[in-house]
């Protein structure tokens, strides 16, 4: 007897229908699952069969021939239980009724199942069940644990179930399976972080440029001795990036999902990824790859900050990869079995030492570097990377009575409004170019957008041949001017903002490389 | 560690600059000229009818305690030490006390108590050494030294008459001293924004009334 029943799996954020196809027939008993299955499809096996005895039906002793169509592509994953188990069921029934086929045909199922029958939630299931709707299916039966991360998919039905005995009970007539009410999600961002930017005293400098830099979405080195608060800085980025829309929260919880980040409790992300990996991290889990493609580090942090820690420590050849993703906001991983593309358009906020020992310009301690080393040092970061990097801060040194002031900051709610605001307007201006923040400029619309009076031109000229600034400064220097006019809401780019924008250049500077 | 860099290279250039001879003393062999950067410079103090020296043998290769180690020949060549900078326990340090034994002069500049790289001349003042705030006050210290104070005059006067910058960055400007100032404490001083002060501490330096260094900015 042949029964099929329908599922999907993904590659990268997208799916393929995946036929199952269940053939039973007399022979030497035998259950084989054929259609490149990985090391979990095959173990599903054992599964399917114990749970099906557990649950008081005969697993029949006959030849059992499944096949997952189409047979080209590898499946890994354990989400195929469920759907062999009743294909399984149904084939062993004998003849179906016209109602049963139909049901199989139109339904889409996913769930691993526990070998006392009880369905397991999955990985993925936010772009499994987007791309069953994409795909003109309206019914999914998922797991109920899952449930809560795509009650809020409308125009496909989701019957979530706990137990395969509730899926076979719908299939002979002794029960329904209950449709999930379509709920809307609570989409505003809470506004709840755990560290906020009240809590950092002194560093004005530094907090102003992370305020353009998650203004302007651009990519920010801070440079500063031990101690003196680069990473404490960083990890309150995220509590001043703008509030994320629908569709990028979507975009970043299909990533997540794909990763089991999700759950019932947080079934959307609703606030901007922060993701800081060691600088031990391999190629691999930075950008995404293995036999099997998943994203990466540099995934995770779509929409949101990839934060690299003491960056001169990470290998060279890691720090190399970033260039084409941070030009290209994607990265294509390619592999025997399949080329997966998976978005990564992320802040990069770098933190670094100024010199090997860390105290070079600092005024508390003295620096015993010689000028070689620091060159040699600050050389690790190439300068291709270094030409990615809009803002190059100095975080210096807080004293303690600073530390211990009671004076009230601004809090990071108060800095997020302006940021908001700022994004605002930059999304309105560039809505026919393609592009969301200045950050992403082209030469051609930074003419177009970014034109300066005489008198930051004069300024602008001037500060190229005093202080020495490098030819690729310019461009950065121009978008970030466009920033800081944006959160001032001036239509613009006025002196005193490229004046602003020409100080966050210091690593271009001169002093930097010669004196001592 | 002031010995590669700095004072040496600017008391060198300054002395070729009026066509005076010089004497450099390497802590290496000639075949390791040490730093890499000095190289034209030494080729300029040859040019200008000065000496390098070195007690080292060519192959020696540039060793930290070969330049403490050769301090001990500049300070013998010389009439006298003048110390700028020197911080506590530095190789300057050193120098000076091998003067002070060899019976050579040693002079110092005062410095602000504060400062780190103060505290070894301050102290050497203590010790007796004789405190330096101009030029005569070392060449005093020599009879057969001749001097024409007509010339140093000359000199003086042609110093530019200090102007004062523009009306609005004056707020910012009477911050900042010959001490370096970063612009967190410049922040603390002014009522102005980050911004604000960002842009006009451009316009100063531009202007070419403050200077900026990685300890901060401080004025010219």
């Amino acid at each position: 007897m042949l029964a099929i029943t329908k599922s999907v799996a993904l590659q990268g954020l997208d799916g393929y229908m995946v036929s199952i196809q269940v053939d039973i027939s007399s022979g030497i008993p035998q259950f084989e699952i054929v259609g490149l299955p990985d090391a979990s499809v095959k173990e599903s096996k054992e599964r399917v069969k114990t749970a099906i005895r557990n649950c008081q039906w005969e697993f029949l002793s006959r030849k059992i021939v499944v096949n997952l169509a189409p047979a080209d592509i590898r499946k890994e994953g354990s989400a195929f239980d469920l759907p062999i188990a009743i294909g399984i069921l149904v084939a062993s029934q004998g003849e179906k009724d016209n109602v049963v086929q139909n049901f199989l045909e139109n339904t889409i199922i996913v769930g691993e199942l526990s070998l006392n029958g009880k369905v397991e939630k999955v990985k993925g299931i936010l772009p499994i069940c987007l791309e069953a709707q994409k795909l003109g299916y309206h019914k999914i039966i998922l797991p109920k644990e899952n449930a809560n991360e795509v009650s809020m998919i409308n125009g496909i039905d989701i019957f979530p179930v706990s137990h395969l005995k509730e899926v076979m009970e719908h299939l002979n007539g002794e029960g329904v399976l209950k449709k999930l009410q379509v709920r809307e999600v609570d989409t505003k961002n809470t506004g709840v972080y755990p560290f906020d930017f009240s809590e950092v005293k002194g560093q004005e400098n530094a907090k102003r440029a992370l305020e353009i830099a998650a203004a302007g979405g651009h990519n920010c080195l801070l440079i500063g001795s031990p101690g003196s608060g680069k990473t404490m800085l960083a990890k309150r980025l995220p509590s001043i990036l703008p509030d994320m829309s629908w569709e990028e929260m979507m975009e970043v919880t299909k990533i997540y999902s794909i990763e089991g980040y999700t759950s019932e409790n947080e079934p959307i992300i609703k606030t901007r990824p922060f993701r800081s990996p060691h600088h031990t991290i391999t190629a691999t889990s930075l950008i995404g790859g293995g036999r099997n493609p998943r994203p990466g580090e540099i995934s995770l942090a779509h929409y949101g900050i990839l934060f690299l820690d003491e960056l001169p420590e990470f290998p060279q050849n890691i720090l190399e990869m970033l260039r084409e993703p941070l030009e290209d906001k994607v990265v294509t991983i390619s592999r025997l079995n399949a080329s997966t593309d998976y978005p990564c358009h992320f802040i990069l906020i770098a933190s670094m030492n100024p010199c090997p020992c860390g105290y070079y310009g600092s005024k508390h301690r003295q620096c015993n570097c010689r000028p070689e080393q620091i060159k040699k040092y600050l050389n690790r970061i190439s300068g291709p990377l270094l030409d990615r990097m809009d803002l190059y801060v100095e975080a210096d040194h807080v004293e303690y009575n600073k530390l211990d002031s009671k004076e009230v900051l601004e809090t990071s709610a108060q800095i997020r409004k302006r940021v908001n605001q700022a994004r605002k307007l930059q999304r309105e201006r560039y809505q026919r170019d393609g592009i969301f923040t200045n950050a992403e400029l082209t030469p051609k619309l930074l003419e177009k957008f970014c034109q300066l009076d005489r008198k930051s031109k004069k300024i602008l000229e001037t500060a190229f041949q005093k202080l020495g600034l490098s030819a690729r400064a310019y461009e950065r220097i121009l978008k970030v001017a466009r920033t800081i006019a944006d959160l001032e809401e001036k239509e613009t780019i006025q002196e005193i903002h490229i004046a602003e924008a020409i100080q966050y250049r210091s690593l271009d500077r001169k002093y930097w490389k010669e004196e001592s | 560690m002031v010995w590669h860099s700095g004072i040496d290279t600017a008391a060198h250039q300054g002395a070729i600059e009026v066509g005076g001879k010089t004497i450099a003393i390497l802590g290496s062999g000639f075949d390791y000229i040490f730093p890499e950067e000095n190289k034209s410079l030494y080729q300029k103090i040859l040019q200008h009818g000065g000496l390098i020296m070195t007690e080292y043998s060519p192959d020696t290769k540039p060793k930290s305690t070969n330049f403490l180690e050769r301090n001990r020949i500049i300070s013998g060549l010389s009439i006298g030490v003048l110390v700028i900078e020197s911080a506590y326990r530095s190789g300057t340090s050193v120098t000076a006390r091998i003067a002070k034994k060899q019976g050579k002069l040693v002079f110092a500049l005062p410095h602000e108590i504060d400062n780190r790289l103060g505290i070894g001349t301050n102290r050497l003042i203590q010790n007796g050494a004789i405190l330096v705030t101009k030029v005569e006050d070392m060449i005093q210290q020599y009879p057969f030294l001749k001097y024409d104070k007509k010339k140093e005059v000359k000199i003086l006067q042609t110093k530019v008459v200090k102007k004062q910058p523009d009306e609005r960055y004056r707020e910012i400007f009477n911050f900042i001293s010959e001490k370096p100032l970063s612009l967190n404490e410049i922040y603390q001083k002014s009522t102005k924004s980050v911004g604000e002060i960002n842009h006009i501490l451009l316009m100063l330096e531009l202007d070419g009334y403050i200077r900026k260094t990685a300890e901060g900015y401080r004025c010219i």
